[in-house]
């Protein structure tokens, strides 16, 4: 294998399969980049069995082959060299060599056979989905999925459900995550009904990786969703998401807006900013902050006996009885962030659950649980 | 101001523990022996001048015990703990600010409170003992690494007569302590220090602070600048809570069945529970491990199992629950089994406790409650004195303390009678 490439666009396709890589795998191939020319296309794949991208660019290929090479080194090594044009060439399956005007550079490579083999032909059942749609959706709720330090025991909670439903006013498609202490629901309208039976979930690996990709604004790109997995599929990637198996917990009472007989309107980006107080106050093991709802004003106030406390009031509009109620901060601001004018707060009692909106607009609904004093 | 420290060290502890209540001890040697009757803990100044060592294997040296007619106790941990309670109660008054270091020793603050701190000290000495019956040695410096190197100048040398103050000798007393034995300098480091010429406690006191920096990090620089006389550490009168709590035991016979393991990691789950409480915590994460045997396997096998618990909680019927299923998980029947271990970590305040979705807490007003109850009547009346039946009642697995003393202060029952004739 031999070809010539502009360093940009190596490193950039490079920084597309690191997230795919698998490095801590007992399959030490797992960790490497499949390389591959045919024709005039250089052609990349990474897989952790799990989560599979292929990214293809156009470059000068001199002599056709491929190689297996540790994707991290190599994607460490691209970024380090001057801009220019870079010549890779690889001997006996064995070492790849580097080669720009300066720098001369050798690396280990593995046998691509051993590369375990990766399908990305697209599924003929399934849909496409817009990423402007999808973007936003896995945006407003990815917060809440369980990070994997957390590792949350229920095996399908480690994931984003995706369900859709046909309504009088239309079709949605609607995403929800939680990791048992908070609850994200987000919901966007679709030009179409899609049948999808109790819906999909998407593993948080592969939805890390397919929100990274939607961030990059590639021209065209599309979600295509089928049975058993996820597309991400633009003009130069493609990448799969394998489901998980399994049921989603029932959270559809938890967000019915009908439960919460008190509702609180407050300025979400008032409220935002005397959160960030507070999180600098409060220590991370007693993450905790009270809120006073009244009926025009909410009372805020966190205390750490180590540094101090902060106590502010912000003006509010309160329907019902006063309640005291405390909550971890970050949950709360996680969801503030996407509100832009008025937060809508409902609560069921200084013991339940608390569900935040954007103002009467109900297609992102925020559950958190509150903290026990 | 310079800031003035005492070291109050309470002298073979355990030893002295038992001697208050009996004093036909005086003078004799005495050994307290590990939980299960296996190893020697604490000595009394007779029985270490025998040759005894710290954890020595009671079989190994029962010729001697018999040969010197040495006292051999069961260790009983409410008798010492209660001490321990009256021991700092006393301290308490002589300071507005101190610092309970260890079951048998605390840190004092001087500042303020005496102009001979050494005169002072001896007063504090007297009324300990008097108080309580312990006897105490009390190291005074201007840091408290300092007071702590004073303290074992004080036991080591009788000519102190149990009080010493560093202030003025700290060169000359610094040059006679070994690396090894500084407070906050553990055996590797030491070996490092060795390995470089650092040998005595003088020897690191002078050594560069950038090298001791890069070496040591900044806990070893505090070290240095303590032993320099530089107090860095202040006395700190309200400890962290506790990021993990374990409790574990060997158990007096070999046991076989399931149910007595659930019964012996229900009762160990209870135990934790109450220390949990007792710091104003609640757990969100249990791990129990069981240990077999070794027959002739060599090392014993150990199993161990753990679960995320859904909503932090102190309560002890929930936590049981918890560790009777994970024992469940591992046990295989057939093999003798010989400890069981539980672990309570994840540790939050119990006043934050982060409510769940799908799980509702166990731990209602009325759990509150009743924990509190169970905790003051066991306060009150001594450990022990009621709990869950899952923990079992004659608990036949349970330790062996063949030779423990009466619980004289914990318990109505074992009061000690005095006659008069």
């Amino acid at each position: 294998m031999k070809y010539t490439i502009p360093k940009d666009t190596l490193q950039g396709m490079l920084a597309k399969v690191q997230g795919f890589t698998e490095r801590k795998s007992t399959l030490p191939i797992l960790s490497h980049v499949l390389m591959e020319t045919s024709d005039d296309k250089l052609r990349l794949k990474a897989t952790d069995l799990h989560t599979s991208i292929q990214v293809i660019s156009s470059c000068e290929i001199k002599e056709q082959g491929a190689c297996a090479i540790s994707a991290k080194s190599l994607y460490d090594v691209v970024r380090e060299l001057p801009d220019g044009k870079i010549d890779i060439w690889v001997e006996d399956h064995t070492r790849a060599h580097i080669h720009t005007e300066n720098n001369y550079i050798k690396m280990n490579v593995m046998d691509p056979e051993e590369y375990p083999v990766i399908d990305f032909s697209l599924a003929q059942e399934g849909f496409h989905v817009p990423v402007h749609i999808m973007k936003p959706m896995v945006e407003r709720t990815m917060f809440s999925v369980p990070s994997q330090a957390e590792g949350e025991t229920k095996y399908t909670l480690n994931g984003a459900l995706l369900t859709a439903t046909q309504e009088k006013k239309g079709s949605y498609l609607e995403m929800v995550t939680t990791d048992s202490r908070r609850l994200s629901v987000a919901r966007y309208e679709i030009d179409q009904p899609v049948e999808m039976g109790e819906g999909i979930i998407i593993p948080r690996k592969g939805l890390q990786e397919i929100r990274r990709l939607m961030d990059n604004r590639e021209e065209n790109a599309s979600i295509l969703l089928t049975r058993e997995s996820i597309f991400f599929v633009s003009e130069d990637t493609r990448a799969t998401v394998r489901l998980i198996e399994g049921k989603f917990p029932d959270y559809r009472s938890v967000v019915n807006l009908e439960t919460y007989p008190t509702c609180t309107r407050v300025n979400a980006h008032e409220l935002l900013s005397v959160l960030k107080v507070c999180v600098a106050m409060v220590s991370d093991i007693s993450n905790c902050v009270r809120f006073s709802f009244k009926k025009d004003r909410t009372l805020i106030f966190a205390n750490n006996p180590d540094q101090g406390e902060v106590d502010t009031e912000i003006a509010a509009d309160h329907n019902g009885e006063d309640i005291d109620i405390n909550f971890n901060p970050r949950y709360v601001m996680e969801c503030l962030v996407y509100i832009d004018g008025e937060a809508h707060i409902y609560l069921k009692g200084p013991q339940g659950p608390c569900m935040i909106t954007d103002g009467e607009k109900t297609d992102c609904k925020w559950v958190i649980m509150p903290m026990r004093v | 101001m310079n800031k003035i420290f005492a070291l109050v060290d309470c002298n073979n502890f355990y030893v002295s523990c038992e001697r208050v209540f009996n004093p036909s001890l005086a003078e004799r040697p005495v050994v307290v022996l590990s939980n299960n009757d296996g190893c020697i803990i604490a000595r009394s100044n007779e029985a270490k001048n025998l040759g005894i060592r710290m954890g020595h294997p009671l079989f190994q040296c029962r010729d001697l015990v018999e040969r010197h007619r040495i006292a051999v106790f069961s260790s009983n941990f409410s008798l010492y703990g209660d001490m321990s309670h009256r021991v700092m109660d006393t301290l308490a008054r002589f300071t507005p600010e101190m610092e309970v270091y260890s079951i048998d020793e605390a840190f004092l603050s001087l500042e303020g409170v005496c102009s001979d701190p050494e005169d002072y000290a001896r007063r504090i000495s007297r009324t300990v003992k008097q108080w309580v019956g312990i006897p105490v040695a009390i190291g005074i410096g201007p840091s408290k690494t300092l007071a702590k190197a004073a303290a074992r100048a004080a036991k080591k040398h009788p000519a102190h007569d149990g009080v010493f103050d560093i202030t003025s000798c700290r060169e000359e007393t610094l040059s006679g302590i070994e690396v090894d034995d500084i407070w906050g300098v553990g055996r590797r480091y030491a070996r490092f220090l060795r390995g470089h010429g650092i040998v005595s406690a003088l020897d690191l006191a002078r050594a560069p602070d950038a090298w001791v920096k890069k070496h040591l990090t900044i806990e070893g620089l505090r070290t240095v600048m303590e032993l320099r006389g530089i107090s860095c550490m202040p006395i700190d009168s309200a400890p962290a809570p506790k990021k993990a709590i374990m409790c574990s035991r060997s158990f007096g016979r070999k046991v076989y069945s399931l149910e007595e393991l659930q019964e012996a990691a229900s009762a160990y789950t209870s135990k934790a529970a109450e220390k949990l409480r007792r710091q104003g915590s609640a757990a969100s994460f249990i791990q129990v491990l069981l240990i077999e045997f070794p027959f002739n396997h060599g090392f014993p096998k150990c199993a161990v199992s753990s679960l995320k618990i859904p909503v932090a909680t102190a309560y002890t019927p929930e936590l049981s629950g918890y560790a009777k299923t994970l024992i469940e998980r591992i046990y295989r029947p057939g093999p003798a089994y010989r400890k069981v271990g539980v672990l309570l970590s994840g540790i939050v305040p119990r006043g934050q406790v982060q409510m769940n979705l799908f799980h509702p807490s166990r731990e209602g007003p009325k759990e509150l409650a009743l924990m509190n109850t169970l905790d003051r009547i066991n306060t009150r009346w001594g450990s022990g004195t009621i709990g869950y039946a899952s923990s079992g009642f004659s608990r036949p697995w349970w330790m062996r303390q063949e030779k423990r003393s009466a619980r004289f202060t914990t318990s109505w029952a074992e009061l000690p009678l005095v006659k008069a004739s």
